[in-house]
């Protein structure tokens, strides 16, 4: 299938690369080499979970009760479908169609704000029941599980869940920017792979939220 | 991968593999969901928290390997752009080796050294440990505490 570029504007090839395909294969390689720095930041993280998760399983499993899982399994089916939707942007954009390409990268923002509005319900009724881990913890806190994993457990919730909120809101940015760019006829936008960049981080968020719900909601009582 | 009459080789993805993905996606959702919160599943509790917690980090990887192959086009890359995902899978790997190595640490018993617990929340755990064993949670003031954690 071919591989169109934006209408007035043919992807220019570098004095460096010796063709179009080992130009775009190299700004691939270069998100991919990312990412792979990005797995690495979050999966610090992850083991550190993992470490006390295997010390605490009983605490966890009971603390994991708190969070909302339906708000939780909402967020899931969102950021799924927003990356759905990415998918299908990048194939728009290397098939031509510019307008369809945008449509899609909205639905992707809209799907993404709404990932951070049901965030932040979720966080104001955790620091709203005394759950934010600061030194006022242990007064509020009237659960069966230890205040001390207690403690542990919502900072984690709170770094992991966080960290991965301040990706989403990147992502926004990023995708808002896209757009105007697009929109605006860019030269920067020769064809479709700025889109997919953007959609490769995109994806990565998706996964780290794949694995961050099972881990925090939907952990089985021991 | 495709080659075009430019001579363009990326590999497009079909729009049909992208719903069917979709829908996987969809379905491991809520068999996660269900296997962890609907009695249909309760079945499950008999593998013990080892293995109804790997079911859910099983789906967990099922999902994310649709999402890598499909929706991030890794099946149709290049060779190098594979190289760089299968080194952050192995950088990840040598990671989780870190941790098990932590995790399976002891205290080393040396002399004129005193265990007191090498960290804030170990002793926190020691002395919840020791707590438990006597009947009673060392709560901090204002804390409520429940009929059945103790009082005996």
């Amino acid at each position: 299938m071919a591989i169109q570029a934006h209408e007035s504007n043919e992807p220019e090839v570098y004095f460096q690369y010796e063709d179009i395909d080992q130009q775009q294969d190299t700004y691939l390689i270069g998100m991919w080499a990312f990412l792979a720095q990005e797995l690495l930041f979050f999966g610090a993280i992850f083991f550190i979970y993992f470490l006390y998760r295997i010390n605490y399983l009983h605490d966890f499993a009971q603390l994991s009760g708190h969070l909302n899982w339906q708000l939780g399994g909402l967020n899931t089916a969102i950021l799924l479908a927003s990356s759905y939707f990415v998918a299908r942007a990048v194939h728009r954009g290397q098939t031509g169609e510019m307008k369809k390409q945008v449509n899609w990268l909205w639905a992707t923002v809209a799907c993404a704000v709404g990932f951070l509005v049901i965030k932040f319900f979720e966080y104001k009724d955790k620091i709203g029941s005394g759950l934010f881990p600061n030194e006022h913890f242990a007064q509020h806190y009237h659960y069966e599980a230890n205040p001390e994993v207690a403690r542990l457990f919502y900072s984690l919730y709170f770094v992991m869940t966080g960290l991965h909120g301040i990706h989403v809101l990147v992502g926004i940015i990023i995708f808002v920017v896209l757009i105007r760019l697009i929109k605006k006829r860019s030269s920067l936008i020769t064809d479709y792979i700025p889109t997919e960049l953007c959609g490769l981080y995109w994806h990565f968020v998706d996964l780290v939220w794949i694995f961050l719900y099972p881990l925090f909601y939907l952990i089985p009582a021991p | 991968m495709s080659e075009n009459e430019k001579g363009h080789s990326h590999h497009i993805t079909p729009v049909s593999k992208l719903n069917w993905t979709f829908f996987y996606l969809g379905c491991l959702m809520f068999l996660t969901i269900a296997s962890a919160r609907f009695e249909v599943f309760e079945f499950l509790n008999a593998l013990g928290p080892w293995g109804t917690n790997s079911i859910a980090m099983a789906i967990a990887v099922a999902k994310a390997t649709f999402v890598v192959l499909t929706f991030m086009g890794l099946r149709g890359a290049s060779r190098m752009s594979k190289y760089m995902a299968a080194i952050g899978v192995f950088a990840f790997a040598l990671l989780g080796m870190a941790m098990f190595d932590y995790s399976y640490r002891q205290n080393e018993p040396v002399a004129g050294w005193e265990y007191k617990g090498t960290t804030s929340m170990q002793r926190n755990n020691d002395r919840n440990r020791a707590d438990d064993r006597n009947g009673s949670w060392s709560r901090p003031p204002g804390v409520v505490k429940k009929e059945e954690d103790g009082g005996h």
